[in-house]
């Protein structure tokens, strides 16, 4: 990849970086998105870019533990145990890989007022910073809620692959509890965890991902992505 | 007075808070577990004694990225006496060959990044391990984002290349699980 534009599509590896570590526009990525629909090369190509960027991201989590001299006020975040992941793309699941990256405060959720009968949402897991999944959650939460005293109808689901893996493995404590108390209210909420990056981080770090008892296994988080953004869903990067 | 001291409170407990992720990305940087620790450790003791110097806090986590920089540069140069600062490569702790007969990806990913040039090492563990935005990586580098950008497409590039026969193995070990679309 040293040639920074590809002959056929004339889409610098630049821009396809930036596609992937979502620092584009919505309208660069609905540009990028029509171009991988027809375009098997430069689908292959933002493949390769995925997966090392994932390489990289789990390269890291099983290094040696600092020697610990740290001063009484600089406390040590705890560890995840966890491997990050490196999610599998097949030349089909890359067609749909542009996706419009909404901000996921609720004020930006979707309007109460839509004329649609069930709204449908799609949460996607990326990160494993805990601090943002509980506020996803909050946001989910919320949703849920003004939805129910507006007697109209949502379905959410939560699909996490790559980093975001962490966030639904019975390590966090906080993050279980929430998400059991969302399930255990709500029927229309359900969260997802992607089988591929789990099988994934088992091959490289020979770790076994536990997931939380909520939390439904798929075969491919990204594919899931794709497939109800086709059908319409709204998506929110969480 | 006192909502400035409210605020560096904060900002240290943040600091703090982000200790493994500095120390995770000193690793990246120097492959070498307790230099990495000293140089998290002078990091944040800079940062804490500096704070009012941080003009906007939300550059918080960016800023001390950079200072984490300075301070392994002045290592590097207190102990290499010649070369270009940012096209030093480190030493991987492994062998290539050995890890890859071992399947050890973690350790021959992390040998990858530890034979790319400094410069283009910083960008892709700020992006990548700090899951900093470019222009987050901008401020901590104090490099345009486009060479943010060049840099991070070099990067990748080299990194591709270098781990193209590992992931092709792996393909044959694990069609399911790892294999090359190209």
């Amino acid at each position: 990849m040293t040639d920074s534009t590809d002959k056929k599509s004339h889409v610098s590896d630049e821009l396809l970086n930036s596609f992937i570590d979502h620092q584009i526009t919505n309208e660069e990525r609905q540009e990028l998105l029509a171009l991988l629909n027809r375009d098997e090369t430069l689908a292959n190509r933002v493949c390769e870019l995925q997966r090392i960027k994932q390489l990289t991201q789990l390269a890291y989590d099983d290094i040696p533990a600092p020697a610990g001299n740290e001063q009484p006020d600089i406390a040590r975040k705890r560890q995840f145990p966890m491997a990050a992941s490196i999610a599998i793309f097949s030349l089909g699941l890359l067609l749909g890989l542009g996706m419009m990256q909404i901000n996921t405060r609720v004020d930006l959720l979707p309007s109460l007022s839509a004329a649609h009968a069930q709204t449908k949402v799609l949460v996607h897991l990326t990160s494993a910073d805990v601090d943002a999944g509980l506020n996803t959650l909050d946001n989910i939460q919320q949703m849920l809620q003004e939805y129910a005293a507006n007697q109209q109808s949502v379905v959410i689901e939560v699909v996490a692959n790559g980093n975001g893996i962490k966030l639904l493995s019975n390590s966090n404590r906080d993050i279980a509890r929430r998400i059991a108390a969302l399930t255990e209210w709500h029927d229309n909420v359900s969260f997802a965890a992607c089988k591929n990056t789990i099988d994934q981080i088992k091959i490289t770090n020979g770790r076994d991902i536990q997931l939380i008892p909520q939390v439904k296994l798929i075969d491919s988080g990204i594919v899931n992505v794709i497939k109800r953004q086709q059908q319409g869903w709204t998506y929110i990067r969480g | 007075m006192f909502s400035k001291s409210i605020q560096h409170k904060k900002l240290r407990l943040e600091l703090s808070e982000n200790r493994d992720r500095l120390y995770k990305l000193a690793f990246a940087w120097t492959n070498d577990a307790m230099l990495a620790d000293d140089l998290v450790q002078e990091t944040l003791q800079k940062a804490m004694q500096s704070l009012g110097n941080l003009r906007e806090h939300a550059k918080l986590m960016p800023w001390a990225c950079r200072i984490l920089r300075n301070c392994h540069h002045d290592w590097l140069r207190r102990h290499r006496e010649h070369g270009d600062i940012e096209d030093f490569e480190i030493a991987g702790s492994v062998d290539p060959e050995q890890d890859y007969l071992q399947q050890d990806t973690s350790r021959l990913v992390r040998d990858a990044i530890a034979r790319l040039p400094q410069k283009h090492r910083d960008v892709i563990t700020l992006v990548d391990l700090m899951e900093f935005s470019y222009q987050e990586v901008s401020t901590a580098l104090d490099i345009p984002i486009g060479t943010v950008m060049s840099r991070l497409c070099r990067a990748r590039a080299q990194l591709r290349d270098r781990l193209k026969v590992h992931v092709e193995q792996s393909s044959t070990a694990s069609p399911t699980q790892l294999r090359r679309v190209k």
